[in-house]
């Protein structure tokens, strides 16, 4: 049979996180599907789990100066309602799942997932947000596109749990996001994108694109982005031909069941291409 | 549990769904896929809408919770299920049980909800028979009749 | 009473389910109870080798081909399909065997640790090598189920002539059924008898079944229906399998087991909606009226026959629509592949004809250049011309008032010939659409011959006796207030109670759109004989059989006459916006028109508008299922996906009656009426929006992608 552990502080779940293996369940939302058997039978765990959605360490919304930090065990629907969180984060939560998994589903337990369909990703690899790790007596820090390595796998070591995503706070122009799911709610995405950027002297000051469910981890690329820097509506759109082409090399989607390949990119490259006409505010075409 | 304080001893990864269902014989709670996607073992814990069929019960240590079963002794179950019975919003009844729990979540946040708030409140709950639209409707006048209530 | 008998009332069985106290089969406890799980094939197609059961603990049970004491083969319609697998498996989750015992966890244990070995065979993957016929058949010489052909008039003579061709081909995909009730059964053996209860839409489909299992008298087996979450079709023969399997298990062990699926199981093995490819030939004058058409339909009947015969013939019968044709030639092949067989579901044939079909009527209409709903007006059929299959169309066609009504509804004159504007895509539909109430041709009269009981009780209830479920449909309501309405009392004077083979006569499946036009006009004759008896304090019991209309007339082998003793009809408008960057597609409006005789109450008939139009634009849309190499890509809940309550706006319906003369205070047929014209209204629209042609469902955004991007 398989133990359960209900740690009271966090220090109390690094304590058992550091001499037990185990599985950490935050909103439980895809371990519980996952390991799902039959109706009646326990769900099959191979070792010990330990719950944390309910620690409070891990569920602090808080702004200084220079970033936006969220508790890893913070709900998506408390992150919703939250009014320190930006109005693209509540957007992009707004098309995830449904109001019952959004009400258990912890940004943590996404992240942990590590799901190349993870609708969180795209939007948290162009805020550049970096994630506070702990274990019993340490601490890192660690960029989030360094601690996702593929599909399902985490720069996470034994002992170690999630604790806090740190958001370096910034003030964009605008913001585009697009999901597309299999239907308008309770949907896996086909395919996203989310991109900002921010206009000074009609000039590009800064942009990025990030491309969701079309590789083994979100593409985003900050070389293409920093060859926009700087460039103003004409500028941009003598490049945009090129750009469109690099791109195309790194969106590398798969068939599978719920969409193609060659669907996914196509979508992609024709939302950077709308993306890219709202900018200036034209239209702009590329071939 | 449904307004009465319980306690059960048993596996704390046990799901949620089987512990109402079979240690509680709370059968308004129905198992429509156990993925977390159809919604009718929607249950209320802590006033959110939840799948029960998602919940390991040893998370649930001093939560509230409340199914069907116990709900319908309320009265806001009663301007609930009128509402239903007058629309005609019921036809095989099997998803009702967690569309009844949705629109008592929805109701308790946003008491008058527009058609696009009681779309997105129950967008996570499918339903085979009705289309939905006589559900939105039957929600909308709960809200109407149910003033002062949520 | 004065009042029309359409008002409203409150659902009998609202009630109750709203509060979470129905009891479905998973709901009810069984004494000493024991869990049954199946044990399945995992090759398309493969002869078995050898299968090793592991040591089974004390309780734990195999139930398997040999413990079939009569005829392991389920009565549908051929008898191909066994109830456990023999000597080979011919789909990916046929069943083989079923593990029995007390703990589930350990089922689950023993299920992991049998040990089978498979030969395996080429498997038939698809409509096309099935054709072929370039391995094994599956069923017969050729791997057909069915093959038909009937012809009307000379169709040879107008291909010769000068009149303008007009080809096009279509194609429709699987659909499951998706009923939020999963299936299941529970069967018993006690003192001598079988009983099962289980979530189903035909009770005495499930007895025959099981009795032909068993090698039992019928007196035997007791079939009793459970509060069933929804059917469509998928509940009408694939319960007969799984009762069939618990009966044997009870047989066998002699305890109450329990087979019940969980949604996976069910998306995977359970029947599906046949997927088609349907082919038309037309032959236009030049004053724009149809001369003949030629349609070669195939459909995809999975690894065992099960209804397929009946669904094509039902296409084939829809195949012309609601169009005078005088000339034509229809064809059709069910065949059979290595894939989960197909079945029963909701319209069972019609809405994969009415796609094609409508489909090719917008294709030649815009090929002349002309209005595609003024098209279909110099078209439609009018009292008095003859069906398909030459029957005589008897009754008034409503058809011109309901495009009327919907044109009006939905200012589809003006919408039509829109300009297109800049950047936006949008686009409207118009299907129109029959479905032919009852069982087709002598069905009713040869095969079924129902019977119905009405008895009257010595403290004056009247309680209704037949065979015919609810399954959501609302027939508990729309049959007691037949009966109450024609007595006139009150609704609560009126029991019905879930069918019960032993207390009630076969008055037939709950298929067909039958339930309230046939069944219910038996209950109404039944009535009006009661009714000299209602005030005395005796019990009366009436029974009635059913007696086909004088003068319709049906030949099964040539499939000419009276297909259907009456028709309901209707019209679909949808609105779409397709986003050229996403190439998805948002529905904006949607109209919905129909004659079903006469509403037995508006609201239940609503509902029906509501539930089968929603499921006929999933089915154009997001219902995806396809396979490779035999297995099922989308087989769970996440993936087959169907629309949720933000995916579709509002519908606005309209009734456009004409009361039949042989229906319940003129009632037709509603069930799936409502889903057959959805899917071709969809695909009308996006077609008209994006324009291109689109020859295919689902329309999904990567298939538009390829049409639009096509530059043909």
């Amino acid at each position: 049979m398989v133990d359960a552990f209900a740690p009271k502080s966090k220090e109390e779940a690094l304590e058992f996180l550091n001499n037990r293996q185990c599985i950490i369940i935050a909103g439980s939302t895809d371990l519980m599907v996952k390991r799902k058997k039959w109706s009646g039978c326990l769900p099959y765990f191979n070792s010990d789990v330990i719950f944390i959605s309910h620690l409070k360490e891990l569920k602090n919304i808080r702004v200084d100066e220079k970033c936006l930090s969220i508790g890893a065990a913070c709900t998506l629907t408390e992150l919703r309602e939250n009014i320190l969180m930006p109005l693209y984060f509540k957007e992009v939560i707004l098309s995830m799942a449904s109001p019952a998994i959004r009400n258990i589903a912890t940004i943590g337990g996404n992240i942990c997932n590590a799901s190349p369909a993870g609708d969180i990703f795209p939007l948290l690899y162009d805020l550049d947000c970096t994630l506070i790790i702990e274990s019993l007596g340490n601490m890192r820090e660690i960029e989030l596109k360094d601690f996702i390595l593929g599909p399902g796998k985490k720069d996470l070591k034994k002992g170690e749990l999630l604790v806090e995503i740190k958001i370096p706070l910034n003030i964009f122009s605008s913001f585009y996001y697009k999901k597309v799911g299999t239907r308008k709610s309770t949907a896996l995405s086909k395919a996203s994108f989310i991109g900002f950027y921010t206009l000074e002297d009609e000039k590009i000051k800064d942009v990025r694109m990030a491309f969701g469910v079309v590789g083994p981890t979100v593409v985003r690329s900050k070389h293409l982005e920093d060859r926009l820097k700087g460039l103003n509506k004409q500028e941009l759109s003598s490049i945009l031909a090129e750009i469109e082409e690099e791109y195309f090399k790194i969106i590398t989607p798969i068939d599978d069941q719920r969409s193609t390949a060659e669907y996914r990119k196509r979508v992609c490259l024709n939302l950077m291409e709308d993306f890219f006409g709202n900018i200036f505010n034209s239209t702009v075409k590329t071939t | 549990m449904n307004y009465k304080e319980v306690s059960i001893e048993t596996e704390p990864i046990k799901r949620l769904i089987d512990v109402l269902r079979e240690d509680f014989k709370f059968i308004g709670v129905k198992e429509g896929c156990g993925e977390g996607e159809c919604g009718a073992c929607s249950v209320i814990i802590d006033g959110k809408l939840i799948n029960s069929c998602l919940v390991p019960v040893g998370t649930l240590e001093g939560s509230k919770i409340i199914t069907i079963d116990g709900y319908r002794e309320t009265p806001k179950y009663e301007i609930v299920k009128q509402s239903f019975e007058e629309v005609g919003a019921v036809q095989c009844g099997f998803c009702i049980p967690g569309m009844i729990m949705a629109t008592e979540a929805l109701l308790s946040k946003k008491p008058r909800p527009s058609e696009g708030d009681i779309r997105e409140g129950v967008s996570g709950n499918l339903c085979r028979c009705t289309g939905y639209n006589m559900i939105v409707e039957a929600i909308s006048l709960a809200s109407k009749r149910g003033k002062g209530l949520w | 009473m004065n009042e029309k008998i359409g008002k409203p009332v409150k659902r009998v069985d609202a009630a109750e389910k709203i509060g979470g106290q129905a009891k479905y089969l998973a709901d009810i406890e069984f004494e000493d109870m024991l869990y049954a799980r199946t044990f399945r094939s995992t090759k398309a197609r493969a002869k078995i080798i050898s299968i090793d059961i592991p040591q089974l603990p004390d309780g734990y049970y195999i139930v398997d081909k040999s413990d079939v004491p009569g005829r392991n083969r389920v009565k549908i319609v051929f008898y191909d399909m066994p109830f456990f697998a023999e000597d080979e498996v011919n789909y990916i989750g046929e069943p083989i065997l079923l593990v029995v015992g007390p703990n589930r966890e350990e089922i689950l244990n023993i299920l992991l640790n049998i040990k089978i070995l498979y030969e395996e065979i080429n498997p038939i993957l698809s409509i096309e090598e099935a054709l072929e016929n370039a391995r094994v058949p599956i069923f017969g010489e050729n791997n057909a189920y069915a093959e038909y052909a009937f012809h009307k008039g000379n169709l040879e003579i107008v291909a010769k002539s000068d009149a303008q061709k007009f080809e096009g081909e279509y194609s429709t995909g699987y659909q499951e059924h998706i009923y939020l009730e999963t299936q299941g059964v529970v069967a018993s053996y006690v003192g001598d008898i079988i009983k099962i209860w289980g979530s189903m839409q035909c009770p005495y489909f499930i007895k025959d079944a099981v009795v032909e299992a068993l090698g039992f008298d019928k007196n035997r087996v007791q079939v009793i229906q459970t509060t069933t979450g929804g059917g469509f079709g998928g509940k009408e023969e694939y319960p007969s399998l799984i009762a069939g399997q618990a009966a044997v298990a009870a047989l066998k062990i002699k305890k109450p087991i329990r087979l019940i699926f969980d949604r996976a199981e069910d998306i995977e093995v359970t029947s599906k909606r046949h997927p088609s490819i349907i082919k038309i030939k037309s032959y236009v004058s030049f004053d724009n009226k149809i001369l003949g058409m030629d349609v070669d339909i195939k459909i995809d009947g999975g690894a065992y026959s099960g209804l397929s015969n009946i669904v094509l013939q039902r296409t084939m019968f829809a195949a012309t629509g609601v169009y005078n044709v005088k000339n034509m030639k229809i064809s059709g092949v069910a065949l059979a592949t290595s894939k989960v067989p197909s079945g029963g579901f909701r319209g069972f044939g019609a809405p994969q004809a009415f796609f094609a079909l409508e489909m090719h009527m917008d294709y030649i209409s815009k090929e002349l250049g002309i209005n595609a709903l003024e098209f279909r007006k110099l078209n439609i059929l009018k009292q008095g011309d003859t069906s398909s299959t030459g029957g005589v169309i008897r009754e008034r066609i409503m058809l011109p008032k309901i495009i009327e009504t919907i044109e009006n509804m939905s200012d589809y004159k003006n919408k039509i010939i829109a300009p297109r504007q800049n950047g936006i895509l949008k686009g409207i539909g118009c299907s129109l659409f029959f479905h032919g109430c009852g069982f087709t041709g002598s069905g009713e009269k040869d095969i079924i011959k129902a019977k119905v009981k009405l008895l009257k009780h010595v403290d004056k209830t009247v309680e209704i006796l037949i065979s015919n479920v609810e399954m959501g449909q609302g027939a508990l309501t729309t049959l007691k207030k037949i009966v109450a309405y024609t007595l006139e009392i009150p609704i609560n004077r009126v029991i019905f109670k879930n069918p019960d083979t032993g207390k009630v006569p076969d008055s037939g499946p709950t298929v067909a759109s039958r339930t309230v036009t046939i069944v219910g006009k038996l209950l109404q004759d039944a009535a009006i004989e009661m009714k000299e008896f209602l005030n005395d304090y005796i019990e009366v019991e009436i029974l009635k059989q059913y007696k086909h209309p004088e003068g319709f007339v049906w030949d099964d082998e040539k499939f000419q006459g009276d297909a259907y003793n009456t028709y309901a009809w209707g019209a679909n408008i949808v609105e779409v916006e397709v986003n050229p960057i996403t190439y998805e597609v948002s529905v904006t409006d949607i109209y919905a028109v129909f004659d079903i005789g006469e509403a037995i109450d508006e609201l239940i008939v609503r509902g029906q508008i509501e539930g089968g139009m929603l499921q006929g634009l999933g089915y154009a849309s997001m219902e995806v299922m396809q396979h490779k190499n035999g297995r099922l890509l989308q087989r769970t809940n996440t993936d087959y996906v169907i629309p949720t309550a933000m995916d579709f706006p509002k519908i606005q319906s309209k009734l456009v009656n004409n009361p039949y003369i042989n229906g319940p205070f003129g009632a037709k047929g509603v069930g799936e009426t409502t889903l057959i014209g959805a899917a071709a209204a969809y695909a009308l629209a996006v077609q008209n929006a994006i324009g291109h042609y689109v020859n295919k469902i689902p329309v999904t955004p990567e298939y538009l992608m390829e049409v639009m991007s096509n530059k043909n």
